[in-house]
C-alpha cells in the first residue's frame, strides 16, 4: 500500500513535469513557427505590393498603361498571387491581372470584402502609389521641399495573395508540433517512470524492511547492492535490526532469569507463609484448650467467696489470663483474615450501643492506668459488620490506652462532611507517632522502637487487624498524629438509618438471665469440659455432659432434648461437633439450638461451620461472650 | 574675376575713405540674417564677413543670426543699419518687421524676391537690393551654345511661378538664334503633358527654377522622361546635375557672399544702393555619365572658362 502510494506519487512527480515541459516546448515551437510563417507571409505581401508600387510609379506618372500592364503581369507571376490591380489617382482601373472580384478601388479597401476574401484564404492588400522622392539639397529647393508624407499619391496598387500555402504550412507546423509533442511526451514519460522506479525501489526495500522490523521480524536483509542510493540507510537499518534482535533476546533472557528468581522467592514466601500459618494454627489450637480451661477456671474461681488477699491474687490471675487470651484472639483473628473466610454481615449498627459496650469493657483497663476513657454519646448508626467493627474500635481504644500515660482517651462518632458517612474517632493524649511510622504501624507485629516485648504494649497485631478488617469492610482508616501531641485514629464508614424501635425494643427485651437453661455440653477434653460445666453451673444453667456422640445420645435419651447444645468441634479422631449436632437434631427431630466451640482456624473447618450455619465460639472462649450467646439462645 | 577686380577697386576706395574720416559710417553695425542654419547660408555668411573684414570692417560690427532664432528686441536687428538677408525666409522676416535699415538680399531666386516684396506690399524705407540666386537667361543660352552648339530648339516647362519670365527667355533665345518650345503647367494641368509638349522635337530641355514644376517628387520623373526622349537637360543647380541633368551653371554661396560684400561696401562708400542684379561669378557643372550616355563629351572647367571669357567681351 505504502509502496504503491510512493510509486504513484513518484510517477506523478516525475512524469508531470516532463509532460508539462514537452507540452510547453511543443506549444512554443508551434506558436513560434506560426508567427514566423505569418510574418514571412506579411513581409512577402508587403514586398510584392511595394515592388508593384515602385515599378508602377513612373507608368502612372507618364500614363503608360502598357507599361503598367507589363508590371502587373510580372508581379502576377510570383507564387500565390491571385490578382494584381492598379488604379490611378481618380480610382480608375488602369491595369489588372489574375482573377478578382474587385472592380473599383473602394471594393479592395472595403473591410467586409477583405474579411470575405480572408475566409476564402485570400489576402487583399492595397497601397497608395507615391512618386519617388529624390532629395534636392540645392538652394532652390532647400526652402520649398514638400514633405514626402504630403506628396499626392499617383494611384493605388492592389494585390490579392493566396493564403492557401500559408495555411497548409501552418497545418504542417501544427502536425509536426503535435507529433514531436506526443513522441516527446511518450519518451519523456517512459524515461521519467524508469528513473522514478530507480528511486522508488530502494525506498520500497527500506520500507518493507522497516515494516518487517515493526512486525518483530529482525531478519537482516543481507542483499545490499553496491549501487543502492540508500545503501547507508539500509546498512543502518540492518544494524538497528541486529541490535533490536540482540536487545530483545537479552531482555527475554533477563525476564526469564528474574521470573525464575521471583518464582523461587514466591515459592519460598508461600512456604514460609504456610509454615507460619501452620505454626499459628497449631500454636493457637494447642494453646487454646488449656487457655480456655484456664479462663473458665479463673472465672469460676472469681465467683467463689474468698479472702480479700486471695481476691487480689485471683484478679491478677484473671488479668494475666485475659492478656493471654487477647493475644490468642489476635492471632486467631489474624488467621481468620489470612484465610479469607471471614463472613461479613453488613447490618445497621447502633454506634452508641457499640461504643457503650467498649466503654464497659475497657473502662477498668483505662482506670487501672489512671486514664479517663470518655465515650461521647451519639445517635448515629452505621452500616457495617457489628463484630468486625467492634473489634476494630476495641483494638484502637486498647492501643490508645496502652500508649497513653496520662490524660484522656476519647471515643466519638461524628458525621462526615458529605453527611452520607460517619466517622468514628479515637483520640488520645499519648506519646504520639512520628510521621515516618504512620505506615509501618499497620504492619503485623510492628511496634514502635523500644516498645518491643513490653507486656503492656501487646504484640503489634491490633492495628494490622484494624487495617485488614477495614479493607474487608470497605471502611477508610485515617491517622493524625505527631510525637508528644497525641494521636487520632478515625474510621470512616457509611451512615445507616436506625432500626425501627420495635426491633430495638425486642432486642432490649431479651432476658439477661440464663438461669435454668438446659445445656448439653459435648467436650472430649476433660479439663475444658469441667471448666465450662463449672461456669455454666455458676450461671444457674442445668448442664448435661458428654465426651462423645454416643454419650450425648444417651444424655438426650435420658434427659430429653436440651435448650442448647454446646459442642467442641474436635471430638476424638472420628467425630466432630457438626456431625454430632446434626445427629442429635436428627435424633430429637427437633431443630435444636446449637453452638460450636473450637480453637481451629483452618479454612476448611471455617467453611464447614459456615455451611452448617452454626455459631462458633473461638477458644479460648470468653465467659462473657459465651454467656451473651447463650442469652440469645434462650427459648 | 570681375567681382574680385571690383572689390580690389572698392578696397582702395575704402581705405582711402577711412583715412579721410569715413570711419564714422561704420558706427552702425551690420546684421546678417539667414533663413536657417544650413551649410550653404553659413558659407555665404563666412564669405561676406571675411570680405568685409578684409576691407577694414571690424568683426564686432558684424553679427549674424538665423531667422528661426530671431525674437522681438533682437539687438542685432534693432541696432543694425545694414541688414543682409540670405534666403527667402530671411527676407520675408525682415520685410515684415518694418526695418529702418538698408537691406541686401542674397541667395534668393529672382521670382521669390519679387514675390516676397509683392506679398509684403511694401519695401524697406531705406531701400532693398538683391543678388539673385538664379542665372541670367543670357548666360544659360550662351552656355547652351557652347556646350551643345548643334542645338536649335530649346524646350521649357513653365510653371505658375516662372511664367512671368517667359519674355526674358524668349528674348535671350532669340538673340542667339534659338527656338523655344514651351509647355505650361497650370493648376489643373498635368506635368507629363507639359513635359511631353516641351520635349516635342527639342534638342535640349532648359529647366527654369520653379518649385511647382521642379521639386524632389517630380525631378526623377522629369529626368526619366527627358532621358527616354534622349533630350539633355540644362539645369539651374548642381543638385539636378547630380540627379541626372547634363549640365548646369550656378553660383556658389561663397561667390554670392562675396558679391553681397561688394554691394555693401559700395553702398557704404558711395551711399548709393546698387540695383538688383544677377550673380556676377558662376560655376559650370556637368554629369559625365549622362554625357556619355548621350554620346557627348563635356569639360566643365573649359566651359566655365569659355563662358567667363564670353561674358568679358564688350
Amino acid at each position: 500500500m505504502i509502496g504503491s502510494t510512493i510509486r504513484s506519487r513518484m510517477a506523478l512527480a516525475s512524469v508531470l513535469p516532463v509532460l508539462l515541459v514537452v507540452a510547453t516546448i511543443a506549444g512554443v515551437f508551434w506558436r513560434g513557427r506560426v508567427q514566423d510563417l505569418e510574418e514571412a507571409h506579411k513581409q512577402r505581401a508587403e514586398l510584392l505590393i511595394h515592388q508593384l508600387s515602385l515599378f508602377s510609379a513612373y507608368g502612372l506618372f507618364s500614363g503608360n498603361t502598357a507599361s503598367l500592364q507589363n508590371v502587373v503581369q510580372e508581379i502576377q507571376r510570383a507564387p500565390g498571387v491571385k490578382a494584381v490591380l492598379i488604379f490611378d489617382a481618380n480610382g480608375t482601373l488602369l491595369a489588372r491581372s489574375g482573377t478578382s472580384n474587385v472592380i473599383r478601388l473602394a471594393d479592395a479597401q472595403d473591410s467586409a470584402y477583405q474579411e470575405h476574401q480572408r475566409a476564402q484564404r485570400v489576402e487583399v492588400r492595397s497601397e497608395p502609389i507615391l512618386p519617388s522622392v529624390l532629395p534636392m539639397d540645392d538652394l532652390f529647393n532647400i526652402e520649398q521641399m514638400p514633405a514626402p508624407a504630403t506628396a499626392t499619391p499617383l494611384g493605388s496598387a492592389v494585390v490579392e495573395l493566396s493564403r492557401q500555402d500559408l495555411e497548409e504550412r501552418k497545418s504542417a507546423a501544427l502536425f509536426t508540433a503535435l507529433w514531436v509533442g506526443v513522441v516527446g511526451m511518450l519518451l519523456g514519460a517512459l524515461l521519467a517512470l524508469r528513473l522514478g522506479r530507480w528511486v522508488v525501489r530502494p525506498i520500497e526495500r527500506v520500507s518493507q524492511m522497516v515494516k518487517r522490523v515493526g512486525q518483530g521480524d529482525f531478519a537482516i536483509d543481507e542483499t545490499i547492492s553496491e549501487t543502492d542510493p540508500l545503501r547507508d540507510l539500509q546498512a543502518s537499518l540492518n544494524q538497528m535490526a541486529k541490535r533490536l534482535a540482540w536487545g530483545r533476546d537479552e531482555l527475554e533472557r533477563q525476564v526469564e532469569t528474574v521470573t525464575h528468581e521471583l518464582r523461587l522467592k514466591k515459592e519460598q514466601a508461600e512456604v514460609a507463609t504456610q509454615a507460619k500459618s501452620r505454626f499459628l494454627a497449631a500454636a493457637s489450637h494447642d494453646l487454646r484448650q488449656p487457655s480456655h480451661a484456664l479462663g473458665m477456671f479463673v472465672a469460676r474461681l472469681g465467683q467463689l467467696p474468698m479472702e480479700p488477699q486471695m481476691r487480689q491474687l485471683v484478679d491478677n490471675l484473671d488479668i494475666a489470663v485475659q492478656a493471654m487470651q487477647d493475644l490468642l484472639d489476635g492471632l486467631l483473628d489474624l488467621s481468620r483474615l489470612d484465610s479469607g473466610n471471614v463472613q461479613v454481615r453488613m447490618t445497621p449498627v447502633d454506634v452508641n450501643e457499640m461504643l457503650g459496650g467498649i466503654r464497659n469493657a475497657l473502662g477498668n483497663m483505662a482506670e487501672a492506668k489512671g486514664l479517663r476513657l470518655r465515650v461521647r454519646p451519639t445517635a448515629r448508626w452505621a452500616l457495617s459488620d457489628a463484630t468486625l467493627l467492634n473489634r476494630m474500635v476495641m483494638n484502637l481504644v486498647i492501643n490508645a490506652i496502652r500508649y497513653t500515660e496520662r490524660g484522656t482517651v476519647l471515643v466519638a462518632c461524628r458525621p462526615a462532611a458529605d453527611n452520607q458517612s460517619v466517622r468514628i474517632e479515637v483520640w488520645d493524649s499519648g506519646i504520639g507517632i512520628a510521621a515516618e511510622h504512620h505506615e509501618d504501624i499497620f504492619k503485623e507485629f510492628y511496634q514502635l522502637t523500644g516498645r518491643a516485648g513490653d507486656r503492656n504494649f501487646g504484640m503489634g497485631l491490633g492495628l494490622n487487624i484494624v487495617q485488614r478488617s477495614a479493607a474487608l469492610l470497605g471502611h477508610q482508616i485515617a491517622l493524625q498524629s505527631k510525637p508528644g501531641e497525641g494521636t487520632r485514629f478515625s474510621i470512616t464508614l457509611q451512615a445507616a438509618a436506625p432500626l425501627p424501635a420495635l426491633a430495638q425494643a425486642q432486642a432490649e427485651a431479651l432476658p439477661g438471665d440464663i438461669t435454668g437453661l438446659r445445656v448439653l455440653l459435648i467436650e472430649d477434653n476433660d479439663n475444658a469440659r469441667e471448666a465450662v460445666r463449672g461456669l455454666l453451673l455458676a450461671w444457674g444453667c442445668t448442664v448435661y455432659e458428654a465426651a462423645s456422640l454416643a454419650q450425648a445420645r444417651l444424655q438426650v435419651e435420658r434427659e430429653g432434648a436440651p435448650d442448647v447444645i454446646l459442642s467442641d468441634f474436635h471430638l476424638g479422631a472420628a467425630e466432630n461437633g457438626i456431625e454430632c449436632i446434626a445427629a442429635l437434631r436428627q435424633q430429637t427431630r427437633h431443630d435444636l439450638k446449637a453452638c460450636l466451640m473450637s480453637g481451629e482456624t483452618d479454612a476448611a473447618f471455617l467453611q464447614a461451620v459456615k455451611l452448617a450455619e452454626l455459631p462458633l465460639l473461638h477458644k479460648p472462649v470468653r465467659p462473657a461472650k459465651m454467656r451473651n450467646l447463650l442469652r440469645h439462645m434462650l427459648p | 574675376m570681375q567681382v574680385m577686380r571690383r572689390l580690389r577697386w572698392l578696397r582702395c576706395w575704402c581705405l582711402a575713405g577711412l583715412a579721410c574720416g569715413f570711419g564714422a559710417i561704420w558706427a552702425a553695425p551690420l546684421c546678417v540674417v539667414s533663413s536657417s542654419k544650413a551649410v550653404a547660408f553659413q558659407e555665404a555668411t563666412d564669405a561676406l564677413t571675411q570680405e568685409l573684414g578684409r576691407n577694414g570692417v571690424a568683426r564686432q560690427e558684424m553679427q549674424s543670426t538665423a531667422a528661426t532664432e530671431v525674437q522681438e528686441g533682437n539687438p542685432c536687428l534693432q541696432d543694425a543699419r545694414i541688414i543682409v538677408t540670405l534666403g527667402t525666409e530671411a527676407l520675408r522676416l525682415i520685410v515684415g518687421r518694418n526695418t529702418r535699415a538698408t537691406v541686401f538680399a542674397g541667395l534668393i531666386p529672382r521670382i521669390s524676391f519679387e514675390q516676397t516684396l509683392a506679398d509684403a506690399g511694401k519695401r524697406p524705407a531705406a531701400g532693398v537690393s538683391a543678388v539673385y540666386l538664379d542665372q541670367p537667361f543670357a548666360r544659360q543660352m550662351d552656355l547652351l551654345r557652347l556646350a551643345l552648339p548643334k542645338s536649335r530648339r530649346v524646350g521649357v516647362v513653365w510653371g505658375a511661378e516662372s511664367i512671368s519670365q517667359e519674355s526674358l527667355l524668349a528674348t535671350a533665345a532669340q538673340q542667339r538664334g534659338l527656338e523655344l518650345v514651351a509647355g505650361g503647367v497650370n493648376e489643373s494641368g498635368q506635368l507629363i503633358h507639359a513635359l511631353h509638349a516641351a520635349l516635342q522635337d527639342t534638342d535640349v530641355l532648359l529647366a527654369v527654377a520653379d518649385s511647382t514644376v521642379y521639386n524632389s517628387t517630380t525631378v526623377s520623373n522629369i529626368l526619366m522622361t527627358s532621358y527616354r526622349a534622349k533630350t539633355p537637360v540644362l539645369a539651374f543647380s548642381p543638385a539636378y546635375v547630380k540627379a541626372g541633368a547634363l549640365l548646369s551653371v550656378h553660383t556658389t554661396p561663397a561667390q554670392a557672399g562675396t558679391q553681397l560684400a561688394a554691394m555693401v561696401l559700395q553702398y557704404v562708400l558711395n551711399n548709393v544702393l546698387a540695383p538688383n542684379q544677377y550673380p556676377v561669378d558662376f560655376t559650370v557643372t556637368t554629369n559625365d555619365y549622362v554625357a556619355r550616355s548621350l554620346g557627348l563629351s563635356l569639360d566643365a572647367n573649359a566651359l566655365s572658362e569659355r563662358l567667363h571669357k564670353l561674358e568679358k567681351r564688350p
